[in-house]
């Protein structure tokens, strides 16, 4: 068949010109490219038009025009070089034209894209979702926010991801994972902790055993656990690798306190546990009992002024105390704390410096071992933002954005900054690997039997302003529920009672369940007066955190003695102030919990300041996450398991 | 000829008519399909709205709600609830959306959300002369729109009111000029025991809104009405706004939100307070018998020659989500939540400030809301906070630089205004510094 003849039968498409072929051949290429551009999978109804055009285009392109040519090559095999040459304009043509394109396209691209960016603005970023737990959302939100710089970097400046980070109990984000309902619509999650996460990043690897939700899981880095002290207390250890049974005993032998995070609610405070009590390895000669161990880690506590929290809480209570005991916690925080970086939570920020801290790294201890965590429910685009966002974890950047956080991260890396600004020994040995599922567990059982009880009185305020309603219910009545369901959660050898406030006077107190062991008629006596609350007066709160304080004995190192207050106003009645409590409570050895709702809160100089006096904490809460709130409070109280 | 040629030697005729046989079909189907369907008929199923935690007094928007119900049992509404945090309900709703599950119908949107969701096509376009929008506030109804369009109705509204002391201030400042001479001479008389002007100062939105509202009244700005960021005279005023802002906060320019703010006013230690209209209730109502505190109510103040001052107009937008599969019935729920009737119920009854003109001229309202037409002022004269889609990343920005300057005594940097710029094209930072 030559030139022209199919053209001529009107049946047959004839062969092109060199023109129309070349033509045909660019248009092909550009079909590719338009499908090779969009984001996989597509997000845009352009996008989906971007796909199926480019797709079309070439299908349409190849199946008749290219069917077409490769069957007269096929007939004629051997006229293929003949063909080259008789084709040669052409030919040399398309070569030039696809040398081109594959040079020319990608920067033509990338201007193109640029020039778009500055007439019409980035393109929406996808947004992720991140949990974290308070001792850990810090490097959630430093590792994120480096995340999303790199991704704007390689972006003309426009972020790929959006990432809201979050922080959560880890009690509660374990809790709603294993839950059947998880995190849906009907679940509250979304209401009382925040978003449904596509990623979480856990403390440890013990966090997440169990938990069905997670797709999969990359550890992103470690960091041991050590001892931080003043110099002065260190300074003799400095440079010795005792083991923890050893340095532990050591110290407070010599009278140096050594505060601990609280089990319960911190997975550094349970590893450092299984490691003071020598649950993951021989113990010496010199480990002490686990209820000694206990009862000096209270002691420290108590004498010390700090209140039960997390190792990041203990950090910046030392810092605030100039405290001269020792601190258990990871190097990471150490090192935080040491370069005066934001230690999270409400860890106010000091202007002056204050004293760094000496790193002990005793020989026989482990890491917690951070893992993002990347959940099932995620779907597209979440799910490939997840994923994106733990391979780059793994990368180079990524490992150096890990590495800024002070966390180790696996393999060879850089013991520059923040290790030696921060004081930390990054030559120190430290194995990697997690602590087996049997040694939690064990410690766990073991801290329970030698954790000192609870002796707590509750007061809760039952005036006026407690009317107050909200979605929820009365202030009063979601008060009323809360009280109820955290004092099911004692132990057997914690002590209870309940105190409302205000009597008939209007300046005092009805005690509705005194003091003593939670037995079921003492708790449907509690049932039965916070179901009788009918709010009614003023908020005589001082005078009763300074009478419900002179009931608990305090100074006791087999007991918590603590006054936890619910309130939702101001002292109204009292005619005391924050002076006053203070002057009353302080030095005691109890502590005074306060959990806030309605119009009072903890940024009030005069709560604050008296809770942390007394070694209490101020918990700001509303009606939906109240319970929450005050288990969360509550927690390291009680112990009499 | 081969098998392959006779594929393409079809005739042209058959092919023509195969095509035109198809297109008939089609056209054919979809006419009876239209015939034997109401176009206005709702879709079966139950109504999704997505929103953030209901803070009206006594649950009024979920009784609402049930009133839909009640009277649409084959369209029931349901609420899911987010978090009280504003950038946790964002991140939930553009995750869904951006997910094209099509689970939820209706968004309850904050009001600088709505350009944000219509640009990335999260939102359906509302059609015009349906809904009537006549009745509703100007403000609230603008901030439904974007380039033009309609695309959510107003839920409910809000404007920065101005709280104060009047046992110490027997008139509200008309200007800035005059409130920052009212704390200078407080503050020399109970000697700081009584201090300044408490606004939303902690790092969240709050704090755009009332660094926004301080550099309107000195006559500055940062973004024009056309969303482009402004320089020289304008942004040098904004920057004396903030200056004077700083002057009046609360001794260490303290970090409060709306509720830490009222507390402080409560408390008696802040001469003025920044705050919603929701605040004037838990300020007036003393359910203990005490004796509360004696304030007033105004519009913010304004400059010399241009009053009454500018709050930032706040509040909710109802918008039908682009891949809902009742949108019908979902248009619909908005228009009844929007309608006269829910909003004077959630006015009077859950304290959430209508966008219905009407309600404001009820005398039930305003028995229920004394302040009530001092905030229809002040919604009148208030301002919007840039209506641009990647607003969030802006307002993060420019507090980060606003939080500095007012808190730890940072300079304001010298390419502010071009980070703001950077900012409103959604890019994380001007190139060479990210």
């Amino acid at each position: 068949m030559t030139e022209g003849e199919g053209s001529a039968s009107g049946r047959i498409p004839g062969p092109l010109s060199a023109a129309l072929r070349a033509a045909t051949f660019v248009l092909a290429v550009l079909g590719i490219v338009l499908v090779a551009i969009p984001p996989n999978p597509p997000q845009t109804l352009w996008h989906w038009a971007q796909v199926v055009g480019g797709a079309s285009l070439t299908g349409f392109l190849t199946t008749f025009q290219g069917r077409y040519e490769l069957k007269r090559l096929r007939d004629s095999g051997t006229v293929v070089l003949d063909w080259v040459v008789r084709k040669r304009v052409a030919v040399g043509a398309s070569i030039v034209l696809t040398a081109g394109l594959v040079v020319g396209v990608p920067p033509a691209w990338e201007f193109a894209r640029g020039v778009s960016v500055d007439v019409a603005g980035c393109s929406p970023a996808t947004q992720l979702r991140l949990v974290a737990s308070q001792e850990t959302v810090t490097t959630a939100r430093e590792l994120a926010s480096a995340y999303e710089r790199w991704t704007a970097a390689e972006n003309h400046g426009c972020p790929a991801v959006d990432v809201y980070v979050y922080a959560a109990g880890a009690g509660e984000i374990r809790a709603h994972l294993q839950s059947a309902d998880a995190w849906s619509d009907q679940s509250g999650a979304l209401r009382e902790i925040g978003p449904r996460p596509d990623v979480w990043l856990a403390t440890t690897s013990h966090e997440i055993e169990g938990i069905e939700a997670a797709a999969t899981t990359t550890p992103i880095g470690h960091s041991p656990v050590v001892v931080a002290a003043p110099k002065a207390v260190a300074g003799e250890e400095e440079g010795e690798r005792r083991d923890w049974a050893d340095l532990f005993r050591l110290l407070t032998d010599r009278g140096v306190g050594v505060v601990r995070a609280d089990p319960k609610g911190s997975e550094l405070g349970l590893l450092a546990t299984t490691l003071l009590y020598g649950a993951g390895g021989a113990r010496g000669e010199r480990q002490l009992a686990p209820a000694e161990i206990e009862r000096r880690l209270a002691a420290s506590l108590d004498e010390g002024g700090f209140h039960l929290t997390d190792a990041p809480g203990l950090l910046c209570r030392h810092r605030l105390l100039r405290s001269q005991a020792a601190v258990i916690a990871s190097e990471q925080q150490v090192i935080r704390s040491n370069l005066r970086e934001p230690l999270g939570g409400s860890c106010a920020p000091q202007a002056d410096a204050p004293e760094r801290l000496t790193l002990l790294y005793p020989s026989d201890t482990r890491s917690v071992d951070h893992q993002l965590v990347r959940l099932a429910w995620s779907e597209p685009p979440q799910e490939g933002a997840a994923r994106a966002f733990g391979e780059w974890l793994l990368s180079g950047p990524g490992r150096d954005a890990v590495v800024r956080t002070g966390l180790r991260p696996a393999g060879p890396y850089s013991s520059g900054p923040p290790f030696t600004t921060g004081g930390a020994d990054a030559g120190a040995a430290v194995p990697e690997g997690p602590v087996g599922a049997a040694t939690w567990s064990g410690t766990a059982t073991a801290y329970d039997q030698a954790q000192r009880r609870g002796r707590v009185l509750f007061a809760v305020d039952t005036s006026g302003s407690m009317a107050t309603a909200g979605a929820e219910g009365t202030r009063s009545a979601v008060a009323a529920a809360a009280v109820s369901t955290v004092l099911r959660r004692m132990g057997p050898r914690d002590e209870f009672g309940l105190w409302l406030f205000p009597d008939a006077s209007g300046a005092g107190h009805v005690e509705a369940v005194p003091i003593g062991p939670p037995d079921e008629p003492r708790h449907a006596l509690a049932r039965q007066a916070l179901g009788g609350v009918r709010p009614a007066g003023g908020t005589p709160f001082f005078r009763t955190m300074i009478d419900a304080a002179a009931v608990l004995p305090g100074n006791d190192s087999t007991r918590v003695d603590a006054v936890v207050v619910l309130t939702d106003g101001e002292d109204t009645t009292s005619g005391l102030d924050a002076g006053a409590v203070d002057a009353a409570i302080a030095g005691r050895g109890v502590r005074l919990i306060v959990v806030t709702i309605g119009e009072v809160r903890c940024a009030d100089a005069g709560l604050s300041a008296i809770t942390t006096a007394t070694a209490g904490d101020c918990v700001d809460a509303d009606l939906a996450n109240l319970e929450t709130a005050l288990s969360t409070a509550t927690a390291g109280l009680w112990g009499g398991r | 000829m081969t098998s392959d040629d006779r594929y393409q030697h079809v005739p042209v005729i058959w092919g023509s008519l195969g095509t035109i046989f198809g297109v008939v079909v089609v056209l054919l189907a979809t006419a009876v399909a239209a015939l034997v369907t109401d176009p206005t008929a709702f879709e079966d199923g139950e109504i999704v709205v997505l929103s953030g935690r209901d803070d009206s007094i006594g649950g009024q928007r979920q009784a609402l709600i049930d009133q839909w119900n009640a009277l649409h049992p084959d369209n029931r509404a349901r609420i899911v609830e987010l978090s009280e945090l504003a950038d946790a309900q964002r991140s939930e709703m553009l995750a869904r959306a951006q997910s094209g599950r099509g689970e939820i119908d209706v968004y309850n949107l904050d009001v600088t959300w709505t350009a944000e969701f219509a640009e990335a096509g999260h939102i359906k376009k509302l059609d015009e002369p349906r809904p009537q929008t006549d009745g509703f506030l100007d403000g609230p109804l603008a901030t439904c729109r974007y380039h033009g369009s309609l695309w959510a109705l107003p839920f409910n509204t809000d404007v920065g009111l101005l709280f104060y002391r009047s046992d110490l201030v027997p008139h509200p400042p008309a200007t800035w000029e005059q409130l920052e001479a009212d704390v200078q001479r407080v503050r020399e008389e109970t000697g700081n025991a009584v201090d300044g002007y408490a606004g939303q100062l902690a790092d969240y939105e709050g704090l755009t809104v009332t660094a926004l509202e301080a550099m309107w009244g000195a006559g500055g700005s940062v973004v024009d009405d056309e969303g482009e960021v402004v320089d020289g005279a304008p942004f040098q005023a904004a920057m004396a706004g903030l200056g004077r802002l700083r002057a009046i906060a609360p001794a260490g320019v303290p970090a409060l939100d709306e509720t830490e703010s009222l507390s402080l006013f409560r408390s008696g230690r802040a001469l003025f307070m920044r705050n919603w209209p929701v605040a004037y209730r838990s300020l007036t109502q003393d359910a203990e018998g005490g004796s509360p505190l004696q304030i007033g109510v105004a519009p913010l103040p304004g400059q010399l020659d241009v009053l009454p001052g500018k709050g930032v107009l706040g509040g909710q937008n109802l918008a039908v989500s682009a891949l809902s599969t009742r949108p019908r019935a979902a248009q619909a729920l908005i228009e009844f939540l929007t309608s006269e009737r829910s909003q004077q119920l959630l006015f009077e009854r859950g304290g959430l400030p209508a966008t219905r003109e009407v309600v404001y001229f009820d005398q039930g309202v305003r028995d229920n809301h004394p302040y009530t037409e001092t905030l229809r002022d002040a919604i009148d004269d208030a301002r919007l906070r840039p209506v641009e889609p990647h607003y969030a990343r802006f307002s993060e920005v420019f507090r980060a630089a606003v939080e500095g300057y007012l808190r730890r005594g940072t300079e304001i940097p010298d390419g502010f205004p071009e980070q703001l710029a950077h900012a409103l094209q959604g890019r994380s930072a001007p190139p060479g510094e990210g």
